[in-house]
């Protein structure tokens, strides 16, 4: 393996594994005992500040090693897959989410999933794991594997994480939770045991989603720093 | 991708993607052929003339060794190389 390919390989490593460590371990309770809530809150961002920083660099430095062909269908996958994922970022972070931290509160109300989370109750975590395996797809090459596989593993792997602590957080109100959402998106709504309120999802963040999918297709030059090229 | 005589002497390397000529869609599809065909950073390849031209001059950023070390051999089995 490459030196650039070796340096990406543990920035992810660090990324990945520093959100982990903190978020999921006894060291969140040591360090939270120690600097207080937002004391831990403050490391924890800035650990994920300067590791997301450090695989950008990695990333962009990297040697493309392909591994299968760019072809018309794989370019096509982010194309069709991001519509979905803009609008669950839009609608997961403007929505009151009780698995989010700082959020739990919201387990409490009348209603703990409303509007997007009976979709899913992950929607801001799948919509960065459709973003990174869509774009692994499409890129097909060793160094988008690393990069792109460091989010969609740490935000898909982290439903499954962020899902144990709050049934432990919650309690009953977990369970309440956990009736009307699903983790995968859609799967509630197909087994039926919930059912989607437009009006709580609200076109305005459905348009707002969309918007934000047509600025990242055409700014693709300039956000990502290379045009989408459909083969 | 094949080595051609060029008109004016010496040699080109011959190149064809079926990305539109369109907001740098195909010379950006090109560079990530080079980059991919001979394993370096995208970042390290760049077009220095004939952005609109089906002639251009591609410029690699890297220890000249090394890169002829890595990228000549690749060239040299290409038809016509």
């Amino acid at each position: 393996m490459s030196q650039g390919l070796l340096s990406l390989a543990i920035a992810a490593i660090a990324f990945c594994g520093s959100h982990i460590v903190l978020s999921s371990t006894w060291l969140r309770g040591a360090l939270r005992d120690q600097l207080g809530e937002r004391g831990f809150l403050a490391v924890y961002s800035l650990t994920a500040l300067v590791t997301f920083a450090w695989l950008l660099v990695a990333y962009s430095h990297a040697p493309t090693i392909p591994l299968w062909p760019q072809q018309r269908w794989t370019a096509l996958v982010p194309v069709v897959v991001m519509p979905l994922a803009t609008i669950l970022l839009i609608a997961g972070y403007t929505t009151p989410n009780p698995t989010t931290v700082g959020m739990e509160r919201f387990a409490r109300a009348d209603d703990p999933a409303p509007g997007v989370l009976r979709v899913t109750r992950h929607p801001v975590m799948w919509a960065i794991g459709l973003w990174g395996t869509s774009h692994i797809i499409a890129n097909g090459d060793l160094r988008s594997l690393l990069f792109f596989g460091a989010f969609a593993g740490l935000s898909l792997g982290g439903t499954v994480l962020i899902d144990r602590k709050k049934q432990l957080a919650l309690g009953s109100n977990w369970a309440r939770l956990a009736e009307v959402t699903s983790n995968v998106p859609f799967a509630a709504l197909v087994a039926g045991r919930t059912r989607l309120r437009w009006r709580d999802v609200s076109l305005l963040r459905v348009i707002a989603g969309l918007l934000l999918y047509a600025v990242l297709y055409n700014g693709h030059a300039i956000i990502a720093g290379a045009p989408v090229v459909i083969p | 991708m094949a080595v051609a005589a060029a008109a004016q002497g010496g040699h080109v390397l011959k190149a064809t993607v079926t990305a539109p000529a369109e907001n740098g869609r195909a010379n950006e599809a090109l560079l990530q052929l080079l980059a991919r065909a001979w394993h370096l950073p995208r970042r390290d390849l760049s077009l220095i003339a004939g952005s609109a031209s089906r002639h251009k001059i591609v410029r690699i950023v890297g220890d000249p060794q090394r890169l002829v070390e890595q990228v000549g051999p690749e060239i040299g089995r290409l038809p016509g190389g």
